[in-house]
């Protein structure tokens, strides 16, 4: 009984100094862009990682463009915006550094020039992968198919990237809505594939449709950059979901609690592939599992370091 | 350190001007990742590759249909190894597989988006009359062998399923004028609008042609159509693809050879209405429920026609379809349809005819493994006139390896007697009446197949060959009675044994540029089965039975070569062989056919833009080789099949 009780004073002495040492509870403000299932999805996740990692923070979600509730500011240690409009919101407020997520980086380089903000006190994981991994994720999954077609609008900054061995990019402006289908025409004749890139002038849920139905006619796959796209046709695509991106926000918030430091700006650290074997085999394409194709990045990444 | 790293593989290559515009979606958001998107390319979109497919099949595309350069829809049959196209007249002609056919060709299901154009009366299909453009065909499955456990009765020799461009193929309008000789006088207007929640085209032609250079014969045709198809979406599930046509056509009729038969002018009229509602399901599934009708008349009413052949058919179709997978191994389609025909035609019925017929079937594509596919199912039909038939099919694909596929299989087919063999009772008054005694069987086939198909990637070619056996029993034919005077009915009577090999061979000698070449060998044979009403005609049906052999080309084929010489200039040639045939009702055969035919087109302007187009010049039988068609008209006068030429330009507004 008294060695019992030993122990329970001698754990409680330990946790309380812990927490001297480690200083306060974290309060981190969530703010999300929207209710809608991404964020939700989001929101729960890293509610999930931050318990299974102990870590001592005190989420307060709230919606991008609601009133805060007067009084909690000042104790607001970080800010998590989801998305870009919650983003929008939150850099112009300066008092706690903010730290976006869900951000596609053009986006995010968007605001970021408009913004006061100092870069210590601004950060972002971007939604977006990195062309690289793309391009390798193409190269793994299509090994054949070495001309890529991307569409963009014009005014929509693209940053295209230098390609590996082998493999060209066939990149094509659209300058309105009427030559959209004739800009597409001529890309699915001179592309083995073609890759989806965030614009929503190109790719409205209308013209996914048919884009999706000229790209099956030519016989050219698309690559998408969500699950949607791979359930409305696209072979394949290599994307991150609100859970994975969760997971990374939760280190990032642990990391900060002891350093008060953000993190670089970085892409999302893992990501899901998706297959569609129904138009794989339609299209005659042999497509490997996720797994093995998540495989062969990494061997063709390690071959390159 | 990584990040900047990956800076500078970076360049830019485009960096716009930050816009000012007031929308705010001016650069990515979110949104653009996690928006909700329609399932577009489900499963009946979906064409099966031909190494899985249960039958042996061959599909002609788009680019096919421009490089042959042929203006109606029959002749592009001649790309399929074992088809036999043959013309009536100028502007009757018929497609058939496996021979045994005649002017009625009438043991293929011929499908237009589901839809059978096949018509019951008395079979076969008018090719000229269908409301559909050559240019609204995205592509053609022609399943060569019976499949009705999938496609229903009448798919004894196979099925020809055209598969029309999508509402969303058109944005923008074209005008197309074609001239060339044998009066060959073609326009169209195109034009068709997608993006938005609804999309749709529009096609208006009108053919007008000579038909044969041949004086004993008036078949002159003129045809005027117009084909509307769009596609509305409700929500991210649910859509309606409606389709309309309407064709009126003016046929030049007679043969200065006989007497019963002065030059005139027919006309026919068809059109149809068809409403297809699909519901893609959450499993990927997914279901369509669709009515249809279509009607089509004729009528030879000129003051000077002797007989006034007419009649007016209207056939209306209620169908759904259920597509679902059990796991991820097991894709299970199941449906149903009820149809309803009708047909008044005072010249062959007297009174007014009518049939319902019913069909449930359900397939199953099992893989069994990842490199063995097995499809079974099965289709059981009341074809309205007294038989039930269940019509099962199996059939196994063995990937030996990716490349290299064994396919091995059997079905059982049915061909319903068409309404004019089981019911037929004329009012000619010159011609032979035909007085149908009925209890006619459906003709039965069983047919058995083994299939290869290699894809060598390396060398860019591939290959699908294959060997079968058709049975076939109780072959329906004409069995004169003995009334006073005597009259015709119709019997099953003969059984025939098919046998033969088919292969395609398609080579890619660049992007652009391919080779696709098909032959087939067939023989045939067969055997009296049944016994004519009258035994002194016995000696005509064994007269028949004896040509049997020749009712197939021993040797055909096909070489279709497509290239792109320039970015602009595109040339292709077809070359299509035929060995001596004798077709069922002819009275002679058909001698050896070679035929040369060339495109060359030039394409100005940006493709698919306000002010593109093209020049396409079309000479068919270029080297003037003799060879004649089918008809025993032409045959009899000695007619030569004549160099054509034609000239289309098309402009993009």
């Amino acid at each position: 009984m008294f060695r019992q009780l030993t122990i329970l004073l001698l754990t409680s002495a330990v946790a309380l100094l812990s927490t001297l040492v480690q200083a306060e509870t974290l309060h981190v403000r969530l703010d999300l862009s929207d209710s809608t299932p991404p964020y939700q999805q989001f929101s729960a996740a890293l509610d999930k990682a931050l318990i299974e990692n102990n870590a001592d923070v005190t989420l307060i979600e709230s919606q991008a463009g609601a009133k805060p509730q007067s009084g909690n500011d000042a104790q607001i240690d970080l800010v998590i915006a989801v998305g870009v409009r919650a983003t929008e919101l939150a850099i112009t407020d300066l008092n706690a550094p903010l730290l976006s997520v869900m951000t596609p980086r053009a986006s995010y380089e968007m605001l970021r020039k408009t913004s006061q903000r100092s870069a210590k006190a601004v950060s972002v994981i971007y939604l977006d992968q990195p062309w690289g991994r793309q391009l390798s994720f193409i190269q793994a999954a299509l090994p054949n198919h070495s001309t890529v077609g991307v569409l963009y609008s014009p005014n929509i900054p693209i940053v295209l990237p230098r390609l590996p061995q082998g493999m060209s990019l066939n990149a094509k402006s659209v300058s309105s809505a009427k030559t959209l289908f004739a800009t597409l025409e001529n890309i699915l004749n001179s592309s083995d594939v073609l890759l989806v890139i965030p614009d929503s002038e190109i790719y409205s849920s209308s013209n996914v449709r048919n884009i999706l139905l000229a790209s099956y006619r030519e016989k050219v796959p698309l690559i998408g950059i969500s699950q949607a796209y791979v359930n409305a046709g696209a072979l394949c695509a290599i994307f991150s979901t609100p859970e994975q991106l969760a997971g990374q926000v939760a280190k990032a918030i642990i990391s900060f609690s002891s350093s008060r430091q953000l993190p670089e700006p970085q892409y999302p650290a893992s990501f899901s592939i998706g297959i569609n074997q129904q138009v794989a085999r339609s299209l005659g394409i042999e497509m490997a599992s996720p797994d093995a194709i998540r495989k062969r990045m990494k061997e063709t990444e390690e071959g390159e370091k | 350190m990584k990040q900047s790293r990956c800076r500078l593989r970076m360049s830019v290559l485009s960096v716009g001007m930050i816009c000012t515009s007031a929308w705010a979606a001016d650069y990515p958001s979110e949104q653009d990742y996690f928006q909700e998107l329609p399932v577009v390319l489900s499963a009946s979109r979906l064409s099966q590759p031909i190494s899985e497919t249960p039958n042996a099949m061959t599909v002609i595309d788009r680019g096919m249909i421009v490089a042959s350069g042929f203006r109606n829809i029959a002749d592009l049959f001649r790309l399929v190894p074992g088809m036999y196209v043959g013309y009536d007249d100028g502007h009757t002609p018929f497609a058939s597989y496996h021979g045994m056919t005649d002017q009625y060709a009438r043991r293929m299901q011929v499908l237009v988006d589901g839809r059978t154009v096949y018509l019951p009366p008395v079979g076969g299909v008018d090719w000229l009359d269908i409301p559909l453009h050559l240019d609204d065909i995205e592509r053609i499955e022609v399943i060569r062998g019976p499949a009705a456990a999938s496609h229903g009765a009448n798919s004894l020799q196979g099925v020809i399923s055209i598969i029309t461009r999508d509402a969303a193929s058109m944005n923008g309008a074209a005008v197309s004028l074609t001239r060339g000789s044998g009066g060959i006088s073609d326009a169209s207007a195109r034009l068709g609008k997608s993006g938005g929640d609804l999309d749709y085209r529009v096609t208006l032609t009108n053919r007008m042609d000579d038909g044969h250079d041949l004086q004993v014969l008036n078949d002159s045709s003129s045809t005027r159509q117009i084909n509307l198809r769009g596609n509305y979406r409700f929500n991210m599930r649910d859509s309606i693809d409606f389709q309309f046509g309407y064709s009126d056509g003016i046929r030049g009729m007679g043969n200065s050879l006989r007497a019963t038969e002065p030059f005139r002018d027919a006309n026919t009229s068809s059109d149809f209405q068809q409403l297809d509602w699909l519901r893609v399901l959450q499993d990927g599934g997914e279901f369509k429920l669709n009515y249809y009708h279509i009607s089509r008349s004729y009528m030879d009413s000129s003051a000077l026609a002797i007989e006034k052949d007419n009649y007016r058919v209207h056939r209306h179709e209620i169908g759904l379809q259920h597509t679902m997978s059990l796991g991820a191994s097991s894709r299970i389609v199941w449906g149903g349809a009820a149809r309803y025909d009708t047909i008044a035609s005072t010249m062959l019925f007297k009174a007014p005819q009518s049939l319902q017929l019913f069909q449930i079937f359900a397939h199953d594509e099992l893989r069994v493994a990842p490199s063995l596919l097995v499809n079974f199912g099965a289709m059981f039909e009341d074809d309205g006139m007294g038989n039930r038939n269940l019509s099962p099919r199996a059939s196994l694909n063995y990937h030996v390896t990716p490349e290299h596929t064994l396919r091995a299989g059997a079905s059982v087919a049915y061909r319903s007697p068409v309404m004019f063999e089981q019911k037929s009772n004329t009012s000619y008054t010159v011609s032979r009446s035909f007085r149908s005694v009925g209890a006619l069987r459906p003709e039965r086939v069983f047919s058995r197949e083994i299939g290869y198909l290699g894809e060598f990637r390396e060398m860019n070619f591939s290959l699908d060959a294959r060997i079968y056996q058709d049975q076939v029993r109780g072959y329906i034919f004409l069995d004169p009675q003995p009334t006073a005077p005597l009259s015709f009915s119709f019997s099953n009577l003969y059984a025939a044994n098919y046998q033969g090999f088919e292969s395609t061979l398609k080579y890619h000698l660049s992007k652009q540029s391919n080779l696709i070449f098909n032959y087939a060998h067939q023989r045939a044979s067969c055997a009296v089965t049944g016994s004519m009403t009258m035994p002194k005609f016995a000696p005509t049906l064994q007269g028949y039975i004896d040509q049997c052999p020749l009712s197939v080309p021993s040797d055909s084929g096909s070489v279709l070569l497509t290239g792109q010489l320039t970015p602009n200039l595109q040339f292709s040639a077809g070359y299509y062989h035929q060995g001596k045939v004798q077709v069922l009702d002819a009275q002679w055969p058909q001698a050896l056919m070679r035929r040369l035919d060339m495109r060359a087109a030039y394409a100005f302007g940006r493709q698919s833009r306000p002010g593109g187009g093209e020049i396409a010049l079309v000479v068919q039988n270029a080297f003037q080789d003799n060879y004649t068609e089918y008809s025993n008209v032409t045959q009899k006068a000695g007619f030569i099949s004549n160099r054509r030429a034609y000239l289309t330009a098309t402009l993009e507004f």
